[in-house]
């Protein structure tokens, strides 16, 4: 069963973000009203299959280990697993495309 | 030293080594063997081209591995620019580096103080020297929470800090911490480029390599 | 996938064929036909179209560019012009290579990435030659860097030569940085990469021998750059491609940090025959120029090629210029332990092919047959034009020199001038620039940025140095494109012996407007007999280099601009010269000979007094040969304490330079009262150098310089100061502080920090 999960990473709250920074500037010019604020991050889009027959608890524990343990540095970013409820095409369009 | 696919400033490290009087060994990633070495220095450079995060999947090799176990038995490791990445991805030290605040990357002759001298590998030098060493990083910025830093501060393990103009937007002007312990040391600038006026701006650099030299021939 | 094959190519002999698209013209198609006896079929239209363009044929300038390869020089030269990169003989059993190379257009297009593919490919080129890489430097030409488009080239262009550079390990050794109004649309980047070897390690790239495997490896391949060979899919195939090509390519530098470090050690253990980078048309440059250049037939599987991208027609994968890719030739008994070195580093490697003792270079895909073709008429037979030229019209035979008084100009403005062309983006602060490159990394950098030329030590174990320069002159060679040419040759060798070393060799690269413009290409012409005089004059072989045409927009070409690397060698590192040392007391000399002239200077430039009438003064080879070498051996005799090389605004501006950053001292100058100041001050022809000489060596150092017939001035001496007060004082005129000076080199800045 293919599964497919998106773990978004980004700068903790507390901590610099000068790329951040500079996007807002740049919102700003290009005439984005009232920009409060930018924090730029990343995002996983991860596709896997799943053999183990895992119940959807075990993996979402299984992927919040990995997003914490590898994808992210604690100690500055934070981090979120989001499981699509429908399958988001666009997700799977890229998945499927050109790498 | 260590070399990760990517490492660049291993062969410099070496170097310093030898004009210190020490014996450079080589070391591999993947090996986690680590052939009984004195100390261990993990060198400059784009390990693993710096994906994900800058030493992140360099902390996770089995040589790292090796290194994390032995530090904790006292053996001295120096992680010098992606080095100080690895070493507080694995959480050897505390604190994170991240994107420079200039968002640009920084060559420069740095001048620095030493703020403490409580480790094997700082013993030639003293509290207050100034030194002049390059920086060269665009990932150099030193970040931690407060409560964390004031700990630091208070307990003495930031050994090294920025003067005169901060290259990276580094909180407190924090260039380099050490562990409680001092065998454990990260800091950004290169000393393994200010052994010889010829190719660096001074010669500051050479202390950390002859003071590990000097610490293990003491120690026998 | 379906492909177009030889047999079919034999059965539908009138198939059309998209030929002028791809950039054939009908008599060249036709050539094609005779060749191969058929029509070509469309992997082997795709491999002639892109073989044959300007760009890998260089069919506009080759007929020209053939002089250089017939100068006679005493140089021992290992490998020449044809080669990826020249090699040239250093000593003691060491060898040294260099090229430099254009990426223009994509620099427009992603300055990031244009830069950054530019540093990846002269680096391998100079990988392919067996050296190991350990310096490289660039020289850049923008628009005026006011506006934000400037802005947007500059700093994304500076970013990727760091960038990439860096992550690799390379020190970025100088270069230049200049800016000209017709470079605004047409930036210029020329990044040029020096490498060191032993005699034994130089390789070739030729496929020799029957039954050697042809080893791709590296990274995987994948949509980039292929542009109009698109249109051959669309026309044979009715897929629903996926619109997802990358117009440009990207770069990944640690890709080619790996690709270094495995190639050096299979170098090391002697496992490669021949070897090839893949850079413009990809691999069917690099398997018909193997091919070619061995003389060998070779049998190729393109299907063995690892892919990033499934979806790619066989001539979109032919012509791909993917990065970071090399093509080794490998004796079979070898093969395990290549493919244990690419593992070991973690990069792709796949046995594509092997040597024949066929003639043709023969392709299939999964047994078809798509490509049959004799090599050498791919590689190295294709068009020559003869394009027709207009010869620029020289007025150097009835050239006047000019002075500061043809042009109303009054001692009393002298102070303000000398201010005026600091403020400008030639003479400013590069900071901005420079300290984005690593200048420190592999720990033998001597002299970079700031200097006049970049200096590495060859080895550790050694004490030899290379020296190289990178300069070029449009605005000279605006004016007279010939001797503006031959100046900036003289340039660039003068910069490398004001460091100490005696230059050995020159490459180059020529950055043209359209060669389908008469003038332009007379320009061209005229710029390619300036380099061959002044190399031959001065004994140095043209090594090898690039050209670069089409650098315009619309009707409106860039200036002329032939950019010159002159390398030299120092035997002692430690006996090199620079703006370093400076201390009270010191004496300082001009040496070699002033023509009292302003032609072509930046003074007029900058007070926009130049016209179009102007020329340029002739070249005394005796007196600028002679500078060039004895300069070195005075050095190396530990005469001279410092040195600058005055170049564009003159002797002011060198002598600015050289005290910026030695706060507790100034230069004290008097001007020759027989020479009209704005002369003294800005005049910047012959090839003069600032010497500054010990006290106690003074005597020792003019007797030397009298035996060996040099010209030399005293002009004055090193004094006291301290940062508030005086940086220079021309005595009688005027001075400035340091303060002032700082003041004007950050106003030309053409990136702020």
């Amino acid at each position: 069963m293919t599964e497919r999960v998106t773990v978004q990473v980004w700068l903790k709250e507390a901590v610099l973000d000068p790329q951040g920074q500079a996007v807002q500037k740049a919102l700003t010019r290009e005439g984005l009203p009232g920009v409060k604020s930018v924090r730029q991050g990343k995002a996983f889009f991860i596709e896997f299959e799943d053999e183990s027959g895992k119940s959807q608890e075990d993996l979402n524990q299984l992927i919040e280990k990995l997003a914490r343990d590898l994808l992210s540095n604690p100690v500055i970013e934070d981090f979120q697993v989001i499981w699509p409820s429908e399958p988001d095409a666009r997700v799977i369009d890229y998945l499927e495309g050109d790498a | 030293m260590v070399t990760f696919p990517g490492s660049l400033d291993d062969v410099d490290a070496a170097r310093a080594v030898s004009k210190a009087g020490g014996e450079p060994v080589s070391l591999w990633h993947d090996d986690a063997d680590i052939k009984a070495v004195d100390a261990v220095i993990l060198p400059g450079g784009f390990s693993f081209g710096d994906y994900l995060r800058a030493g992140a999947i360099a902390s996770l090799s089995p040589v790292v591995e090796t290194v994390v176990k032995e530090a904790a038995a006292g053996l001295p490791v120096l992680g010098i620019c992606n080095g100080f990445q690895i070493l507080c991805e694995v959480g050897l030290l505390p604190g994170a580096l991240t994107r420079n605040a200039g968002l640009r990357f920084v060559c420069r002759d740095q001048r620095l103080r030493v703020e403490d001298v409580n480790s094997p590998w700082l013993r030639n030098y003293y509290v207050g020297q100034e030194l002049v060493i390059p920086v060269k990083n665009g990932e150099g910025c030193y970040q931690i929470s407060k409560d964390e830093l004031s700990e630091l501060e208070r307990s003495g393990m930031v050994f090294l800090r920025y003067i005169e103009e901060n290259p990276n937007g580094s909180l407190a002007d924090v260039a380099g911490v050490r562990n409680a312990q001092g065998n454990v040391l990260g800091l950004m600038p290169h000393p393994e480029h200010a052994i010889d006026v010829l190719t660096g701006p001074s010669t500051d650099g050479l202390g950390f390599f002859s003071s590990i030299v000097d610490s293990l021939v003491k120690a026998g | 996938m379906k492909v177009d094959t030889v047999a079919d190519a034999l059965r539908n002999s009138n198939t059309p064929q998209p030929f002028s698209e791809l950039g054939l013209k009908p008599d060249e198609y036709e050539r094609i036909k005779s060749i191969l006896g058929r029509r070509p079929t469309s992997a082997e239209l795709a491999m002639y179209s892109v073989m044959w363009s300007e760009h890998c044929s260089y069919k506009s300038s080759k007929v020209h560019l053939r002089k250089f390869g017939e100068i006679k020089t005493s140089k021992n030269v290992l490998a020449g012009i044809g080669e990826n990169a020249g090699v040239i003989d250093i000593g003691d059993g060491w060898a040294a290579t260099f090229k430099v190379e254009s990426h223009n257009h994509p620099s427009y297009i992603e300055p990031y990435q244009g830069a950054a593919t530019g540093v990846g490919g002269i680096v391998r080129d100079i990988v392919a030659m067996g050296a190991r890489p350990v310096a490289v430097m660039d020289s850049l030409r923008f628009g005026p860097p006011d506006s934000a488009d400037v802005q947007r080239v500059i700093s994304g262009v500076v970013a990727g030569i760091g960038g990439y550079g860096n992550c690799l390990g390379l020190p970025n050794i100088g270069g230049e940085t200049k800016i000209h109004a017709s470079y605004e649309k047409n930036p210029l980047v020329n990044a040029l990469c020096v490498g060191v070897m032993r005699h034994e390690d130089v390789h070739f790239s030729k496929a020799t021998g029957e039954g050697n495997l042809v080893v791709l490896y590296g990274a995987s391949t994948g949509g980039d750059g292929i542009g109009g060979v698109s249109i051959l899919a669309s026309e044979v195939f009715d897929e629903t491609k996926s619109a997802k090509r990358p117009s440009v390519q990207v770069g990944d530098p640690f890709t080619e940090k790996l690709l270094i470090e495995a190639t050096m050690e299979m170098f090391a253990s002697g496992l490669v025959e021949g070897i090839q980078d893949l850079g413009g048309a990809g691999l069917s440059c690099a398997t018909s120029e193997l091919a070619s250049n061995g003389g060998a037939g070779m049998r190729v599987r393109l299907e063995e090629v690892p892919l990033r991208d499934s979806d790619l027609s066989v001539e979109e994968i032919l012509m791909s210029e993917s990065q970071e890719r090399m093509c080794a030739i490998v004796r079979p008994e070898n093969l395990e332990q290549v493919m244990k070195v690419c593992e070991k580093w973690g990069l792709k490697a796949s046995v594509i092919g092997e040597i024949t003792g066929e003639k043709n270079l023969v392709i299939t895909w999964n047994y078809q047959e798509i490509v049959n073709v004799p090599p050498r008429t791919v590689a190295h037979e294709g068009p020559e034009y003869q394009r027709p030229f207009v010869m620029p019209i020289s007025n150097s035979k009835g050239h006047t020199p000019c002075t500061g008084a043809d042009f109303g100009l009054k001692s009393e403005n002298l102070k303000e001038a000398i201010l005026r062309v600091m403020s400008g983006t030639e003479v400013a602060d590069f900071s901005a620039i420079t300290d984005q490159y690593d200048r420190y990394v592999r720990g033998q950098t001597v002299l970079s940025a700031n200097a006049d030329a970049g200096l590495v030590r060859v080895s550790d174990d050694s004490t030899k140095g290379l020296a190289v320069s990178l300069d070029g002159n449009g605005r000279i060679c605006a004016i007279d494109a010939d001797l503006g040419t031959q100046w900036s040759v003289l340039e660039a060798c003068r910069n490398v012996a004001a460091v100490g070393a005696i230059p050995q060799a020159l490459t180059n690269c020529l950055n043209f407007g359209s060669p389908e413009d008469p003038e332009v290409m007379g320009q061209f012409v005229a710029a390619t007999n300036g380099l061959a005089t002044a190399a031959t004059a001065l004994d140095l072989p043209v090594t090898g280099g690039n050209v670069s045409f089409y650098n315009q927009t619309g009707e409106t070409a860039i200036v002329p601009t032939p950019v010159i690397g002159a390398l030299g060698v120092i035997d002692d590192v430690h006996q090199h010269a620079s703006s370093e040392h400076l201390d009270v007391g010191d004496v300082i000399y001009v040496v070699g000979e002033l023509l009292e002239d302003l032609s072509g200077s930046l003074l007029l430039e900058t007070m926009g007094l130049s016209e179009s009438t102007m020329s340029l003064p002739e070249i005394s080879y005796e007196n600028e040969a002679r500078l060039i070498t004895v300069l070195p051996a005075l050095i190396s005799e530990g005469l001279i304490r410092a040195t600058h090389d005055i170049s564009d605004g003159g002797l002011v501006t060198a002598l600015v330079e050289m005290v910026r950053g030695h706060r507790s001292q100034a230069l004290s100058v008097v001007p020759d009262d027989d020479v009209e100041p704005f002369v003294w001050a800005f005049a910047e022809f012959g090839g003069r150098v600032v010497c500054v000489v010990k006290g106690q060596s003074v005597a020792r150092f003019e007797k030397v310089a009298d035996e060996r017939k040099l010209t030399y001035r005293r002009i004055g001496d090193v004094i006291s100061s301290n940062y508030a007060e005086q940086a220079l004082e021309i005595r009688g005129f005027c001075q400035f502080t340091h303060e002032e000076l700082i003041i004007a080199f950050q106003k030309g800045m053409l990136l702020k920090h």
